[in-house]
């Protein structure tokens, strides 16, 4: 029961992480110099990637006050609606590498829904908000290296880099497909939005690309550190949820990679918009399903003993 | 999104199946099952990943099960996997070590050995 509402926790948490580095990461770079252009449907556009940010933080602060309960119970070894005595709450949170990471984690947090209260007070100061905003969220993904399998992990800095870096390229990658499907959802009822279709797209399919080339080069280094053995791969269970992660990956990545095919040859085609922004959001978001799925797994990972050490 | 939701159930029972833990005993000294001629000062246990202080521990009985370290658990000044607990001086016989630590990513583990004194 205690590793499954970890894993619960550990899903919600990191997706809601990743959600909003991505949709930071859409509307600073995806976005580009359309995301500052004044039109009502922008305006509008932006005030959904706003909620989407607020969202994503309400997520992340819950499911951490979630996961910091469960650490409490575990690391105590106090049944769960027990652990919230004074003295183990503030062991964890003052004497434990967990502990000081959380009390980062949630600083951040606050912070993020402190500035986002004081931008919708002055709308004109919202690029340096999103832009603040967005650096929050990459310092809060980078800082979950922190409490994962690659802390322990005996290469070090090696370990934190390498996890910090898939951290940061999944979540640029996947966290961005809902603002994707979002901004699709919109430029099929807008002049406007339709005009930035294309060069929004082509830019999110290169950022993709970058993203995929990152994680499969610190993908392969973080394996070595945590299977270190394709015998380990196949045998443990760590190696098998890792397989799965993997053979989830290889689908989105084709999922990308025809996207990429359609919006290089046929939708410079003007006749054939409106259809293949609909498949092309149909397609976003069935890959935002596989990236939940990939999410989970990643949260199993980390409470699953590394391949490495059995 | 009917098989979205089958495929994380199935992947969370996959996972929560049997969930072990992962700071391991790397070495001890006394060594594990050991025999030694003299009382040690002290039990000292080196694992796989670094452990949490706060929330780790090693305790040592005697065959009458009443606990003969010094309760003093520190982690080491130069390995942060490495614990030490004092002894008070034993008298011959079967003594048990039990061990719980937390590794620095939070996972618990615990485990226990004995050693023998023979004066």
């Amino acid at each position: 029961m205690l590793i499954a509402l970890f894993i619960i926790a550990r899903t919600v948490h990191i997706g809601a992480s990743m959600l909003l580095a991505g949709t930071c990461t859409f509307e600073v770079i995806t976005l580009g110099p359309a995301g500052r252009a004044g039109s009502d449907d922008f305006r509008e556009l932006q005030r959904r990637l706003l909620r989407l940010v607020q969202w994503s933080l309400v997520a992340a602060l819950l499911s951490a006050l979630l996961w910091f309960w469960l650490e409490v119970a575990n690391m105590s070894g106090s049944p769960p609606m027990r652990a919230f005595s004074v003295a183990a709450w503030q062991t964890v949170l003052f004497e434990t590498n967990f502990g000081r990471v959380w009390q980062l984690r949630l600083g951040l947090i606050a912070l993020a829904f402190a500035l986002i209260a004081l931008g919708l007070a002055r709308a004109q100061a919202r690029h340096a908000l999103i832009m603040a905003v967005f650096l929050i969220s990459i310092l809060l993904l980078v800082s979950l290296a922190w409490v994962s399998h690659a802390a322990a992990a005996s290469v070090q800095p090696l370990g934190l880099l390498g996890d910090a870096l898939h951290l940061c390229a999944a979540s640029v990658w996947i966290g961005g497909l809902l603002p994707l499907a979002i901004f699709l959802t919109r430029a099929r009822a807008s002049l406007s939005l339709g005009e930035q279709t294309l060069p929004v797209l082509q830019r999110f399919s290169t950022l993709s690309l970058t993203c995929v080339g990152v994680l499969i080069a610190s993908g392969i280094s973080n394996s070595w550190l945590l299977v270190g053995s394709i015998h380990a791969l196949l045998t443990t269970r760590y190696g098998w949820l890792l397989l799965a992660k993997l053979a989830t990956f290889g689908i989105l990545v084709c999922l990308g990679a025809r996207n990429r095919f359609v919006i290089k040859t046929r939708l410079t085609r003007v006749s054939e918009t409106a259809d293949l922004l609909a498949q092309l959001r149909r397609n976003v978001i069935g890959e935002t399903c596989l990236a939940l799925a990939v999410v989970t797994i990643v949260a199993c990972l980390g409470v699953t003993p590394p391949a490495r050490g059995l | 999104m009917k098989r979205t939701v089958v495929s994380l159930s199935l992947i969370i029972s996959a996972a929560t199946a049997q969930v072990e833990a992962h700071a391991f005993l790397r070495d001890a000294e006394p060594t594990v099952g050991s025999t030694v001629q003299t009382s040690p000062s002290e039990v000292r246990i080196r694992f796989t990943e670094n452990i949490e202080p706060a929330f780790s521990s090693i305790q040592v009985f005697d065959a009458s099960k009443k606990e003969v370290d010094k309760r003093d658990v520190h982690l080491d000044r130069s390995d942060r996997a490495l614990l030490h607990v004092s002894l008070a001086r034993l008298a011959a016989g079967i003594y048990k070590v039990v061990w719980r630590v937390v590794s620095v990513d939070t996972h618990v583990t615990n485990g226990n050995f004995t050693f023998r004194v023979t004066r």
